[in-house]
């Protein structure tokens, strides 16, 4: 079950709420848990029912283990513990990669059966490792089953995230003011959810239909992509899972806000980063913490040397990228992303003695680096998104510019205008006529999205005044302005019309794409 | 103005969002950019249907219902480009070019069955292609059983009308055709689709667009050649038997062409076959990849359940003809890529044939001489079990002289061909 199906939206979750607080307001507290944790499951089976029984071993082991931790202490434990984790995600998530790989080093021709990846199974391990080695490190105290169960379970950050943390979780469900239906905190996650309705259905779906005749053609091989048509395709997904993914993390914190729980924050306006570190504070906040926390430091972090800080971003952002997906593609994304923050902490340390405020530069400056950022991003995503290497390498090959440049056919007109420019230009290699790849409606709609991401103000800036996450993006400016959410008839109506939207994006029509003229 | 109770704010919320859903449901029922309703049809508001293009299935049966056709036309894009149901030859109204772009003879059956159920049918003409007869050729994504009047097997599907009711009234995709038909009717812009479901068939038009999306016609033609080849390289059989059967669903895809003849024959429909003109060089294609017999095959196949269905009834076989093959007409030249100003009469792409030829065909069919009175003699063979061995033989003779007469083309075909067959 996705939040933007209509079944979740308009059966399950006025179902769930509503049964919640009935529970919640005449006192039964724990019942309203408990209610909680089933509706969890319940939403966790839709997907498939056999993998119930995997989720529920997995929080019983760990939280049998974890707390005997607290008491013990147990380093031995924690080892066991967190080893038993990285297995049962190694298993599922990274068996046939492994032998895939393997086969052909070792010479042999071993074949194992698909697996079928649990859903969810990346974020619920690293909730409980952190939570096991914070029981070790005496980060923890021992919880009651029930909350555990709903730390680790609670639907909105089940399937996607944000990846939350037992001492931020845990301690809400047990505050009883969260079963008292507060109507203004019912807004509140209501319109946060529909924004990141919106941002899922009506922008990461519509400009997810140039992303993949993009990425489809460079798989195939069949065409070789234009410079135009590559960067389209790569820029349009950069903004898709952009889109995507942040607009299900505002569906997840607006959930919770109507439970009344506070979320971390997970996306900061990423591609408003001016650097690559700066990137990384703002994407994907949670999962950042994680490895930092858990991966890092313990490696070492940035306190054993520079090389060995270096060493230790690799490591952190290979492993990173591997989280993201078995597959050489997501490793060589979180490598190239290793090698970027490698370019920028040196880059750094050399500017730093001069100067050490980044944000201290000229409007070019920031700008310049805001560009290249988001360059630098786009070009990483293309990897992340190819099917395979040689895909990767298809659309980059693309977009540098080998395969030559298609301008629409209607432009040889235009520039014919002006001079013979269209002649000049089909005389130096630019061709005229129609992409294939890539349609050509595509671009303005690119240059929106791109002065829309810069420009305006992210859902936390919109909700600033109402503190709806748990955790919030440091340094984070809260200038009042006209599109800040207030309880006022225009921000009604302007709620209104982003729920039409969000709701009529979820009613679509196949589409036949015939050969177009 | 602060409101400062959510209670109010809720309410204020709540009924702006009722407003705005009814409001949206009003307005795409009446912009109704699909073709689905067609309540209101005004010139510079809301004629040139954008949603239509890409969702020619449920734009059709909308309109089947909307404009209750006596007469249709089925078939693919072939008939769709090229059969304009106002010939005068229909002598019915009103016709409607039910013709949908990327089907099979499976959709073209059950299009058929929806318009029939909807208001009997006096008259149907059919453009018959070999790939209509593909057994592996998927039912489109857009097709959908639950917008038809009719089942399978006849049986009425009472709520058939609501099933496209919320995608063409509460989806954004609809709203956003909306606007784009209000811009593209107020501009005078192009449109897809004609009212009577013929697509836009300018030559003029279909001219451009060719020069300005892919340089010429000599582009155009190897494109569509290209992709023969690429499909056959991807292997479907020649063997008509396999071709025609799909071995998974067990169904032998001529049931369906064969289901149209005895309704026809049972309810008394003035039922027309032709077999669509492509142009020679598609055909010489087809020669090329090894697939003469199939066609051949084919046709022997078609004109033996026309006959013996009408033997089983008692009745005249319905007449069926073929307009395919090498003629002064389907040879027509092909202008190379530098002659970009040079227009083509009867084609614009190697498969699809312009409207103009198109109704030389219905002049003949239709048996009127009205658009153009002299249909060449040679343009159209009326073929029956007696006579299409003659015919296909004929065929044979002709192909080679289009080889001969035009060598360089045969020689540029053949050398397309071997690159592919290499490849393999």
């Amino acid at each position: 079950m996705l939040f933007n199906s209509p079944f979740f939206i308009f059966v399950f979750l006025p179902i769930v709420i509503f049964t919640f607080y009935l529970l919640g307001s005449r006192g039964f507290h724990r019942l309203a848990i408990v209610w909680l944790v089933s509706a969890s499951l319940f939403f966790y089976g839709w997907w498939n029912v056999n993998y119930l029984l995997l989720i529920s071993l997995s929080l019983m082991f760990n939280y049998s283990l974890g707390s005997r931790i607290v008491v013990n202490r147990s380093r031995l434990l924690m080892i066991l513990g967190v080893t038993a984790n990285l297995c049962l995600l190694g298993y599922y998530k990274y068996a046939n990669f492994f032998i895939d790989s393997l086969n052909p080093i070792i010479g042999t021709d071993y074949n194992l059966e698909k697996i079928i990846l649990p859903l969810a199974i990346s974020f619920f391990t690293f909730e409980q490792i952190s939570y096991l080695v914070d029981s070790y490190r005496g980060n923890a105290r021992n919880y009651s089953f029930i909350h555990y169960c709903i730390f680790v379970l609670f639907f909105p950050q089940l399937i996607a995230g944000p990846i939350v943390h037992h001492h931020e979780m845990i301690p809400q469900f047990e505050n009883k003011r969260i079963f008292k239906f507060r109507l203004h905190r019912f807004v509140i996650g209501m319109t946060i959810f529909f924004i990141g309705l919106f941002k899922k259905v009506v922008i990461a779906d519509s400009v997810a239909l140039y992303v993949a005749p993009v990425f489809d053609i460079a798989l195939s091989g069949t065409e070789s992509l234009s410079f135009f048509a590559a960067w389209g395709g790569a820029i349009a997904y950069s903004f898709q899972l952009y889109f995507d993914f942040s607009g299900y993390a505002d569906m997840a914190i607006g959930i919770a806000m109507m439970f009344g729980i506070r979320m971390p924050l997970n996306f900061h306006s990423p591609y408003k980063a001016v650097n690559i570190i700066d990137f990384w504070r703002r994407w994907h906040m949670t999962l950042s913490r994680f490895l930092r926390e858990y991966l890092y430091i313990p490696l070492g972090g940035n306190k054993k040397g520079k090389a060995r800080r270096y060493i230790n971003l690799i490591i952190v952002m290979l492993l990173g990228g591997l989280w993201h997906g078995a597959g050489w593609t997501f490793v060589v994304w979180g490598g190239l992303h290793g090698f970027y923050l490698i370019i920028n902490h040196a880059w750094q340390s050399i500017k730093g003695r001069t100067n050490s405020n980044v944000n201290a530069g000229s409007w070019l400056s920031t700008w310049l680096s805001r560009i290249i950022t988001f360059i630098a991003i786009t070009v990483a995503w293309v990897f992340f998104r190819a099917e395979n290497m040689d895909a990767a390498f298809e659309v980059l090959k693309g977009m540098a510019g080998v395969n030559g440049v298609i301008l629409p056919g209607s432009f040889l007109h235009i520039f014919n205008q002006v001079g013979d420019f269209g002649g000049y230009l089909e005389a130096h290699g630019v061709q005229f006529g129609l992409d294939v790849a890539f349609n050509q409606w595509g671009f303005p709609l690119l240059f929106v999205l791109l002065i829309f991401t810069w420009f305006s103000p992210n859902t936390q800036q919109l909700m600033a005044r109402y503190k709806p996450t748990f955790t919030v993006f440091q340094g984070a400016t809260h200038r009042s302005s006209i599109w800040q959410w207030r309880l006022t008839p225009y921000s009604a109506i302007y709620s209104a019309v982003l729920t039409l939207l969000a709701i009529i994006g979820l009613n679509e029509v196949s589409e036949f794409l015939y050969f177009q003229f | 103005m602060l409101i400062q109770s959510s209670k109010k704010y809720l309410r204020l919320y709540l009924s702006a969002l009722f407003l705005l859903l009814l409001s949206t449901i009003a307005f795409n029922l009446i912009i109704d950019p699909f073709g689905v309703y067609n309540f209101v049809d005004i010139q510079s508001i809301n004629n040139v249907k954008t949603g239509q293009g890409n969702h020619v299935r449920m734009g059709k049966a909308g309109a089947v219902r909307s404009f209750k056709p006596r007469a249709i036309v089925l078939g693919n894009s072939r008939a769709e480009y090229g059969i304009n149901p106002e010939h005068p030859g229909w002598k019915v109204e009103p016709v409607y070019n039910l013709g949908v772009s990327g089907s099979n003879i499976y959709e073209s059956l059950r299009y058929f069955q929806h318009a029939h159920s909807i208001q009997p049918l006096d008259k149907v003409l059919i453009m018959l292609d070999l790939n209509l007869f593909d057994a592996y050729w998927e039912n489109a994504v857009d097709f959908s059983e639950e917008r038809l009047a009719v089942s399978l097997n006849e049986q009425k599907n009472e709520y058939y009308y609501l099933s496209d009711f919320i995608p063409t009234t509460l989806s954004l995709n609809a709203l956003t055709q909306s606007i784009n038909t209000i811009w593209r009717s107020a501009t005078n812009k192009t449109t897809t689709y004609l009212s009577n479901g013929q697509r836009d068939w300018r030559n003029d038009l279909l001219f451009r667009t060719v020069i300005r999306n892919f340089g010429s016609y000599q582009n155009i033609f190897t494109i569509e050649e290209k992709s023969l080849l690429e499909a056959k390289a991807k292997g479907y059989s020649s063997d008509l038997k396999k071709y025609s059967y799909n071995q998974r669903t067990k169904i032998n895809v001529f049931d369906w062409f064969r289901k149209i003849v005895k309704i026809s024959i049972r309810d008394n429909i003035d039922l027309h076959l032709v077999l669509t003109p492509s142009h020679a060089r598609y055909f010489e294609m087809h020669r090329l990849m090894g697939n003469w017999t199939l066609w051949e095959e084919w046709k022997r196949a078609l004109v033996d359940i026309v006959e013996e269905e009408a033997k089983i009834a008692g009745v005249t076989p319905f007449p069926f003809w073929d307009f395919s093959g090498f003629t002064p007409l389907t040879t027509e030249y092909v202008p190379a890529e530098n002659e970009k100003d040079t227009k083509m009469e009867w084609y614009f792409e190697s498969s699809h044939f312009t409207t103009d030829l198109g109704d030389l065909i219905q002049d003949k069919v239709f048996n009127r001489n009205i658009l153009s009175n002299n249909v060449p003699d040679y343009f159209g063979v009326l073929i029956t079990s007696k006579n299409i061995d003659e015919h296909l033989e004929e065929t044979r003779v002709l192909n080679l002289r289009f080889r001969e007469e035009q060598p360089n083309v045969a020689k540029e075909l053949q050398e397309l061909a071997s690159k592919y067959i290499m490849n393999e």
